[in-house]
């Protein structure tokens, strides 16, 4: 069963009570809230999802809830608790989703070191990956996503998840966090692709997210080779540009560009080393969805 | 003066082409060693110890026409910069264990970090 069998009412029960089980792949997250309307945002995105009974290991367990006082009538808040823990200032509560979003991504940024986390997209056909490593702002959501609607299986738009042992890449399949201009791009880039409410005014700005496609979600357990590393830029009016570099200096970039290379060390070393030895590494920098989608297909095709 | 590399377990060089990349088993640190620290790291673990001897070394790879000399001064700078990371040791004349010093982990190789 996928959570978008579930009626509204039928995912706020569970939410409400022992919670709401999320497989994301690689890792599985519990949430539980009372938080009015976060069940009708959590069913249009997490549409595909299989239901997941909330027993068992959980990697991330949170609740998202309104604190007690006054605030509750008076622009009202609602609080991520990570384990008994807020581990950050309130939001409003009209903006439970992104908080949600926000919150797991946050935890799993932060807590989950079996794997060396890069900052990434990641995508793939036929089993072979392309990794898009960057810092916010250089459009990886945006392209990630467009490649998840053109054919591409979504890994990860957020983490590239390497496993230590042969540095495999394995699914972490989030909805996509889509920001201010980004969400009119891809509704116009994918009419189809399923967009969960726009929350205006967040911390950054307008903020949509984009359901993972069906495909992507029913490999949650398939991990993929990595073959391509690109590193995007997204310049407006740009031509598209696709310069190779150099692995020595990929390999800085991918190790400054982790959420916990430095914890691992020499594992994370090793794991980097077979990364970049398996992959061309370029630099992309692009202004035209539809064009760097093109170029990545073909590349991805050359370099088999 | 003689240099010798610092051995251990987690330390971890790769090559790319010219370059390398260095895992620093001290700071947890990695670096990028640019043509030249590279051929100068190889050297030392082939058991080069001073700088006129690495020079020459490099000079003949890198340079043919070159002159070793020319490199001396360079190669020296470039020693003390992998001795501030903790990568390599000078080797006391009459043989004894050099005192221990403290690493520098946020020294970086001249042109060599990004």
């Amino acid at each position: 069963m996928l959570i978008g069998e579930l009626s509204t009412s039928e995912v706020q029960a569970r939410l409400s009570g022992a919670g709401l089980g999320f497989e994301f792949g690689v890792a599985r997250a519990r949430v539980r809230s009372d938080v009015a309307r976060l069940a009708e945002s959590i069913r249009t995105v997490y549409s595909a999802y299989p239901l997941t009974e909330a027993e068992g290991f959980f990697d991330v367990t949170a609740r998202l809830a309104r604190p007690p006082g006054l605030r509750k009538h008076f622009r009202p808040q609602i609080s991520f608790w990570l384990d008994g823990e807020q581990p950050f200032e309130p939001f409003p509560a009209e903006t439970h989703l992104p908080l949600m979003e926000w919150g797991l991504n946050w935890a799993i940024a932060n807590r989950f070191n079996r794997h060396l986390l890069l900052h990434a997209g990641v995508v793939e056909r036929d089993g072979r990956a392309v990794l898009l490593p960057a810092l916010p702002g250089s459009g990886k959501s945006t392209l990630t996503a467009a490649l998840a609607n053109r054919g591409f299986r979504l890994l990860s738009d957020e983490f590239g998840v390497v496993r230590l042992a042969d540095a495999a890449l394995l699914p972490l399949v989030r909805p996509t966090a889509l920001k201010n201009e980004s969400i009119e791009v891809m509704r116009r880039f994918a009419p189809g692709a399923v967009l969960g409410p726009s929350f205006p005014k967040t911390r950054k700005g307008t903020v949509a997210h984009l359901a993972p496609r069906s495909e992507s979600v029913a490999k949650l357990a398939v991990p993929a080779r990595p073959a391509l590393i690109l590193f995007p830029n997204f310049t407006r009016d740009a031509e598209l540009a696709l310069e190779p570099i150099p692995k020595s200096r990929a390999f800085l970039k991918l190790s400054t560009n982790s959420f916990n290379y430095e914890l691992l060390g020499p594992e994370a070393f090793d794991a980097v080393t077979k990364l970049v030895s398996s992959c061309e590494c370029y630099r992309l920098r692009f202004g035209d969805l539809e064009e760097a989608v093109a170029k990545i297909g073909a590349l991805l095709a050359s370099s088999a | 003066m003689r240099w010798r590399f610092i051995e251990h377990p987690d330390l971890r060089i790769v090559r790319f082409g010219a370059e390398a990349v260095v895992f620093n088993p001290l700071s947890w640190e990695t670096h990028l060693l640019n043509e030249t620290a590279a051929h100068i790291v190889d050297a030392l673990r082939r058991g080069l110890q001073d700088a006129d001897a690495l020079a020459t070394d490099l000079t003949a790879a890198l340079d043919p026409a070159g002159s070793p000399e020319a490199y001396t001064a360079q190669i020296e700078g470039l020693l003390e910069e992998l001795e501030g990371l903790g990568l390599v040791d000078r080797e006391p004349a009459d043989g004894r264990e050099p005192d221990s010093r403290e690493p520098c982990p946020r020294a970086e190789l001249t042109g060599a970090r990004e």
